[in-house]
């Protein structure tokens, strides 16, 4: 292929990729504790804060996402300005302030992380709701208190229960941050993009860029899988996926410890 | 607590129920339920369902919270939550779904509870662990999880994990209800074995051979009222309310 496909265009996707990579990852890890905020405020008694966390919810899943990433990057300069002149200026005279715009990678992650947030949100709280009222009634009238309900009781199976929907969205996730190429963030899909600029190859490179985002899914799929796995008390303990991995750490060997 | 209806040879009342009243919504479960259940004394609660036997035994450790009346347990009068937490810590209870915690083995289900809130050691909650599933036939699948019991053997844990709280009572709540045939005895064994050591017990049942057998009274409820309550000689000989009579018609049939 001679100078089709050039050490520098393979280090450009490899890089978008990466990039790719981290803002899947860190988006995710934020959408993670947006959620569960969201979702305990869902469940709470005051009608105020569930009513904020629905709004929310309501909000981010029933806009597009590309929507939601052109907010954060191109309406949040004017939103910022007004509120430096009009509300920070006066109130703290000046030394506190907005920027006055975000880096495409900061309003990238704000929005998708928002997006993601409400939908995962909804899926902690279906966890939590499907626990059989009846255990946590076992709970009680064994003394337990409501925190160590929730910790004991509630959150484990809760977690085992979620898994599933949360590869899912991890999985959307990682291809929705290609629209983040619109707001010249350079991950995999822009760096497709100019890379072909260079090389005049769409269909080798746009190819490329699919099985990159394919092998990166087939691999949170299996970590997905895995998770399953290790969150399932029976399935652990026979230890299939788990006692190949177990080399690399902690043993499977205390099954049935005293925990 | 001068009158002591539940029989001088007991002694004092530990449960003490006085007017107690439930409404769910429009829904009236107890319309004035008095009961008094002194220590070591078994009381088996039957009725057609909806009748407020669940309902009684449910608002006798605050799962439910009642509407009206007074409900004494020890000594200590249900009010509030931090009375609730007290009153839960002597109260044991067994459901009719066993409702074991699926998450955990079976030692750490009957474990948990006397670390968290007796603040028992782990040797200390493991050894009374062991001991109580020696007693209920269990100790062999301590560390198995629930999903790989039989209904039975589930129930039988369920019940040394309340015991684990070394409570003063235990409620039942229908324990044999959603069993299997072949399993119900080995649960009703435990449970004759717990009467026979002098355990205080309220037992929601449809087992009438259970009534006969082991309760000291039968208490018969019906529309959310006690209807009729004596021994067992009395009440399946010769009950004197016509609805006991009806009811014992029906279940008593085959």
């Amino acid at each position: 292929m001679g100078n089709v496909v050039t050490p520098a265009i393979l280090h450009a996707l490899l890089k978008g990729a990466v990039l790719s990579v981290e803002l899947s990852l860190l988006t995710y890890g934020l959408a993670l504790v947006i959620g569960l905020i969201a979702a305990l405020m869902r469940r709470s008694r005051a009608l105020v804060v569930r009513g904020l966390a629905r709004f929310y919810i309501e909000l981010f899943r029933g806009t597009p996402a590309l929507v939601q990433i052109f907010f954060a990057y191109f309406a949040t300069p004017q939103i910022f300005a007004w509120l430096n002149h009009s509300v920070l200026g006066p109130l703290s005279g000046g030394s506190v302030q907005l920027p006055p715009h975000l880096s495409p990678f900061g309003a990238a992650v704000l929005a998708l992380s928002l997006g993601y947030g409400a939908y995962l949100a909804e899926v902690i709280r279906a966890g939590i709701e499907s626990i059989h009222k009846g255990q946590v009634e076992a709970a009680a009238s064994l003394g337990l208190g409501g925190g160590d309900i929730m910790r004991f009781v509630v959150i484990p199976p809760a977690i085992r229960l979620m898994i599933p929907p949360f590869g899912n969205y991890a999985l959307a996730l990682l291809k929705d941050s290609s629209l983040a190429s619109t707001i010249s963030v350079v991950e995999l899909t822009l760096s497709t993009e100019r890379a072909i600029s260079y090389n005049y190859q769409p269909a080798m490179m746009w190819a490329a860029a699919a099985v990159i985002y394919l092998a990166l899914s087939i691999v949170g799929s299996f970590l997905f899988s895995y998770l399953e796995v290790v969150a399932d008390p029976i399935r652990r303990r026979r230890g299939r996926p788990a006692a190949r991995l177990a080399t690399a750490g902690e043993g499977p060997g205390d099954e049935g410890g005293s925990e | 607590m001068s009158a002591d209806p539940g029989g001088a040879e007991y002694g004092a009342a530990l449960i003490s129920l006085e007017g107690v009243e439930k409404h769910f919504g429009s829904f009236k479960a107890l319309r004035g339920v008095d009961l008094d259940v002194a220590r070591g004394e078994v009381v088996v609660v039957i009725g057609p369902s909806g009748s407020g036997k669940s309902t009684l035994i449910r608002c006798i450790n605050g799962l439910e919270a009642h509407d009206a009346g007074t409900i004494t347990v020890d000594g200590i009068r249900i009010k509030d939550t931090r009375d609730l937490a007290e009153v839960r810590r002597e109260v044991g209870m067994v459901f009719q779904q066993f409702n074991l915690f699926p998450e955990m083995t079976v030692l750490r289900n009957v474990t948990l509870a006397p670390m968290r809130v007796r603040g028992a050691s782990r040797k200390l909650a493991v050894d009374t662990a062991r001991r109580l599933l020696d007693r209920v036939g269990i100790l062999e699948q301590a560390h198995k999880y629930p999903e790989e019991l039989s209904g039975g053997q589930q129930q039988r844990v369920a019940i040394a994990r309340a015991l684990a709280m070394e409570p003063k009572v235990m409620l039942f709540d229908e324990p044999t209800s959603a069993l299997d045939p072949e399993m119900i005895n080995e649960v009703l064994d435990v449970m004759k074995d717990l009467a026979g050591h002098g355990m205080t017990m309220i037992v929601v049942t449809h087992e009438m051979g259970f009534a006969r057998e082991v309760a000291d009274r039968v208490l018969f409820m019906d529309g959310g009222r006690v209807i009729e309550t004596g021994t067992p000689e009395h009440f399946f000989q010769n009950p004197t309310e016509d609805r006991t009579k009806l009811f014992l018609s029906k279940i008593l049939r085959h």
